[in-house]
């Protein structure tokens, strides 16, 4: 008896050692999600111009989105055409973008500030615009900017300050 | 085992050139450039305004005093003394620029009821007011003007005296 009961146990582990590796294996389905969209795209159409102004004198001349312009010295604006940079973004229909500005750069005395800007149709403002609209096929950004001279620019000379824009898709 | 293993591993490269493709289309950056440049204001200097000659004037004469001070008279009024004054103005160094002379802000008086000004650069014969000039180091600019009297006396004494603004741009 004590045999076959030996026996008998002896065959149901090896059936139970037959029936491991299925219980050992598993399928897992992976799904592999892509979605596709149209790479940010942007043209610069125009720079910031200021135009001609008043030489050897400090002041802080500002140019909003729309072209309007203003000074808090005792400068003056002389002569030109001031506009706004102009920047066309296309990309996806839906997507918001994250807009954002920074490196504010001097040049020849010239200290840049205080970016705006109007996107699209919208009112203008900060540049700091954490979900802008999608662009679509195209959205016109225009940007504006404050530009401190400090008095040392001579009759006949120029700058060209610059900061950079940043525009991420969310 | 090994099949799951590398199906993973596959999956996790692919996302991370997924991620790295989206990484350099999905954002942009745009240098702003703002330009400015500098010059000079315009200098304008009065040193004396316009003083016509003696004239013996009726109601709706026109009265012209060129820049260069000749006067002339239509009308049945009869002129005593032919030669006036412009004003002169000297303008400060404008080298390089186009100017453009723009009277405005006509203000009659004295039973004046008209007023039109016209000026001249010394040294050219045109007239600034209708044509740009091209500044130099240092411009003389004579003003004259035409005018009209009214039907009413002309006051002579303590009245406004009629003016007008001669303003000097850059083009």
């Amino acid at each position: 008896m004590k045999i076959q009961n030996i026996l008998a146990g002896l065959s149901v582990a090896a059936i139970a050692l037959v029936m491991v590796p299925d219980a050992w294996s598993a399928t897992q389905s992976v799904t592999a999600n892509i979605r596709f969209d149209t790479p940010l795209n942007i043209t610069k159409t125009q720079d910031i111009d200021f135009g001609s102004v008043q030489a050897s004198t400090a002041d802080t001349y500002t140019i909003s989105p729309t072209g309007s312009t203003s000074h808090s010295g005792s400068g003056a604006y002389l002569f030109g055409s001031p506009h706004a940079a102009s920047i066309t973004l296309a990309g996806s229909t839906t997507n918001t973008m994250n807009i954002s500005v920074g490196s504010y750069t001097a040049n020849n005395g010239v200290t840049p500030a205080n970016a705006t800007c109007k996107y699209g149709s919208g009112a203008a403002g900060s540049c700091a615009i954490p979900a802008a609209a999608a662009p679509g096929a195209g959205t016109t950004l225009l940007v504006g900017a404050d530009v401190t001279a400090d008095g040392t620019q001579a009759a006949g000379t120029t700058a060209a300050p610059t900061f950079t824009l940043t525009i991420v898709y969310n | 085992m090994q099949a799951l293993q590398k199906l993973m591993t596959l999956t996790a490269v692919a996302g991370l050139v997924l991620f790295a493709c989206a990484s350099d289309t999905s954002a942009n950056m745009t240098l702003v450039q703002a330009n400015i440049a500098f010059d000079q204001s315009i200098d304008l200097h009065k040193n004396s305004d316009i003083t016509f000659g003696g004239f013996q004037a009726r109601p709706n004469d026109k009265v012209s005093m060129g820049a260069d001070g000749n006067m002339k008279l239509s009308g049945s009024g009869e002129i005593l003394k032919p030669f006036g004054s412009p004003s002169v103005i000297t303008l400060g160094d404008a080298r390089n620029h186009m100017l453009n002379f723009i009277p405005g802000n006509y203000t009659p008086g004295s039973g004046i009821t008209s007023l039109k000004a016209h000026c001249t650069v010394k040294g050219t014969n045109q007239d600034c007011a209708s044509v740009p000039l091209f500044g130099t180091k240092q411009s003389t600019v004579l003003v004259g003007m035409d005018m009209t009297i009214g039907d009413g006396m002309l006051s002579l004494d303590g009245a406004a005296a009629p003016s007008f603004d001669m303003s000097v741009i850059y083009q």
